[in-house]
């Protein structure tokens, strides 16, 4: 049965920055170790021609500690963890990552708005909509 | 001797990728169905690896990653030692919901009729009062 309380090393996140000094066993969010930041899980639908959804998971980020940015046809989602650990909560059982920060960086390979970006977090979900410029989509050409 | 430069296999299996990587003006629509496959299950599938188990003195506490699930979304059952937690999260775009259900094995000795739960920025945390024979029991020297 799978109700135990044995973890695998975290991989949904993968781990981009074991920052050097990093110790095993305990990492929770409680005590002074570097930064543990982690790609989150993502998931991505076309809404339309040309509007896409992308939903990412951000389990104990708040709304003020996201960032979305775009440059060129990067995007780029940071987003930090502040929810920590009680001091005096310990760890039954064995010890596992908590990341201190999310980042997903994603290169889109086409132009998208920059104005029409809206991003809204809701229950630990990011979810940015991103569409096409006017200019650059296909223009219907009525034959007279 | 003829030297032949060794082709990586990269046509298998990797290949959307490898594809996508080299020419990434192929557009988003690329990326998005990339993105679906490499995002496997429906991402607020509870997992063993977004599990935590605490305690305090008076307490234990469950945490549980649940992104995306509504408070009114999930069920919690406590039954002689196994939590039951059972949620269903609606993404946008998908005609029925998507369930999960996870049974977690709590310690002994819990005082489950004061149980708690809360739900917060995708988190899950169940508090469960130690009963009092549970509790370390401080010792007075005289």
């Amino acid at each position: 049965m799978s109700d135990t309380i044995t973890q695998k090393p975290q991989n949904v996140g993968t781990a981009v920055s074991p920052t050097a000094g990093c110790c095993e066993g305990e990492l929770s969010a409680t005590g002074s170790h570097p930064a543990w930041e982690v790609v989150p899980r993502y998931q991505a639908r076309k809404v339309e021609d040309h509007a896409w959804e992308l939903r990412v998971t951000l389990p104990g980020v708040r709304r003020e500690d996201v960032s979305v940015s775009l440059e060129d046809d990067e995007l780029e989602i940071v987003a930090e963890r502040k929810s920590r650990t009680p001091e005096n909560w310990r760890r039954v059982g064995v010890a596992r990552r908590i990341p201190d920060r999310y980042r997903l960086e994603l290169g889109l390979g086409v132009v998208v708005d920059p104005e029409k970006i809206a991003a809204r977090l809701e229950d630990g979900v990011l979810t940015v909509q991103l569409s096409a410029p006017e200019e650059a989509r296909p223009k219907r050409i009525s034959v007279d | 001797m003829k030297l032949l430069r060794y082709q990586y296999p990269l046509s298998h299996g990797l290949s959307d990728l490898d594809r996508w990587f080299r020419s990434p003006s192929e557009g988003f629509g690329r990326l998005f169905d990339l993105a679906e496959r490499l995002s496997g299950p429906a991402f607020s599938d509870i997992s063993s690896e977004n599990f935590d188990l605490f305690e305090n003195d008076d307490h234990y506490f469950v945490r549980l990653e649940i992104p995306g699930v509504k408070k009114e979304d999930l069920t919690l059952e406590l039954h002689d030692r196994q939590l039951a937690i059972e949620f269903q999260s609606r993404l946008p775009g998908q005609e029925d919901p998507s369930r999960g259900k996870r049974v977690v094995s709590v310690p002994e000795g819990i005082d489950s009729t004061s149980v708690s739960a809360k739900l917060e920025d995708g988190i899950l945390t169940v508090t469960l009062p130690k009963s009092p024979e549970t509790k370390p029991i401080s010792v007075q020297v005289s």
